[in-house]
């Protein structure tokens, strides 16, 4: 019987050992019928010792940083909270602000994209809808920095590009 | 907390003050028509022969990061504007020899499109035979990984009008 193919999520939480006993299960009956299951978890094997490597390198207290990340997710659900509470309040109070209000941002999002070279003038992760790597292990993941975050794919030639260099 | 509800009330306030000075509006005038969707890239060149990160692309903070923090030198080999059609398939020969290809599957909005991509080996053979991504203008995504010289390629892709 062949197997449905396995998320890229399922591979990375099992990899990062956060999936239940049924969903292991399945992926370890996976890599037995699939070559390529191991290929993949190979490619994230190579990835998170990359990461690692680079935390030890930095001195990046990875417990601290989850806490630190937890800490603010809080506080922007609490804002996010407070701002759709208000817009709804505000609508309600003012329905014929609402077009005044659009036109603002169609405005000034219209003038951010007539700005030459529009590399990273918008943040947030791009959202990929389909993905065949072929033959090679490749992932997907997001890269934080500051307030943004950037949607990679990584498609190395094979498993262990990412791992070589400096690490 | 106590941030989110002062921005509440400045919100509320000036909801309130615009509604009252267009209590007469019509209509909006029509928006001129955006243009064609373009597909910006950047090609790096990450290596580790401590030269740094080239003062073009320094502000991609991302390259500071993990995994691309695994890489000490990003040399800036390229920057091309690919125009985006639904028809015809964009093309451009990569420093590898490969061959990156996108076109524009769908332009449901002004400000996001949706489009493919994939890269061809030299002989034709995909090495990545579908990447489809929806992103809004100024959105940039990247695709790493592909070995080149003693280092890999880092392909910084968004999309411009």
């Amino acid at each position: 019987m062949r197997q449905p193919r396995l998320e890229d999520g399922t591979l990375m939480r099992f990899h990062d050992g956060e999936l239940d006993a049924e969903d292991a299960r399945r992926v370890a009956l996976g890599r037995l019928v699939d070559p390529n299951v191991n290929v993949r978890l190979d490619a994230l094997a190579a990835l998170g010792s990359a990461v690692r490597a680079w935390a030890a390198r930095a001195g990046v207290d990875a417990a601290a940083e989850r806490r630190r990340r937890a800490r603010a997710q809080r506080r922007r659900r609490a804002l996010a909270a407070c701002g759709a509470l208000t817009l709804a309040a505000a609508l309600v109070l003012a329905p014929r602000a609402k077009v005044v209000g659009v036109d603002t941002v169609d405005a000034s999002e219209q003038a951010a994209s007539d700005m030459h070279g529009a590399l990273g003038s918008v943040r947030g992760p791009v959202a990929v809808e389909a993905v065949d790597f072929g033959v090679h292990p490749g992932s997907i993941f997001s890269v934080r920095s500051d307030a943004s975050e950037t949607t990679v794919v990584w498609l190395p030639d094979d498993a262990g590009a990412v791992a070589t260099g400096p690490l | 907390m106590r941030l989110g509800l002062a921005l509440g009330v400045v919100v509320l306030s000036s909801v309130t003050v615009a509604a009252e000075a267009h209590p007469t509006r019509q209509s909006d005038p029509p928006r001129a028509a955006a243009a064609a969707p373009v597909l910006e890239l950047l090609v790096l060149y990450a290596t580790n022969q401590k030269k740094g990160i080239d003062p073009r692309v320094r502000d991609l903070s991302e390259l500071t990061r993990p995994p691309f923090a695994s890489y000490d030198s990003y040399a800036l080999l390229e920057r091309v504007r690919l125009p985006l059609a639904t028809e015809r398939q964009q093309t451009h020969r990569l420093p590898n020899g490969r061959v990156l290809g996108a076109a524009l599957v769908e332009n449901p909005s002004d400000d996001s499109v949706r489009l493919s991509a994939s890269i061809s080996e030299p002989g034709g053979r995909a090495f990545l035979p579908l990447l489809e991504v929806r992103a809004r203008v100024g959105q940039r995504f990247i695709v790493a990984g592909q070995k080149y010289e003693s280092g890999i390629l880092v392909l910084v892709l968004a999309i411009a009008r």
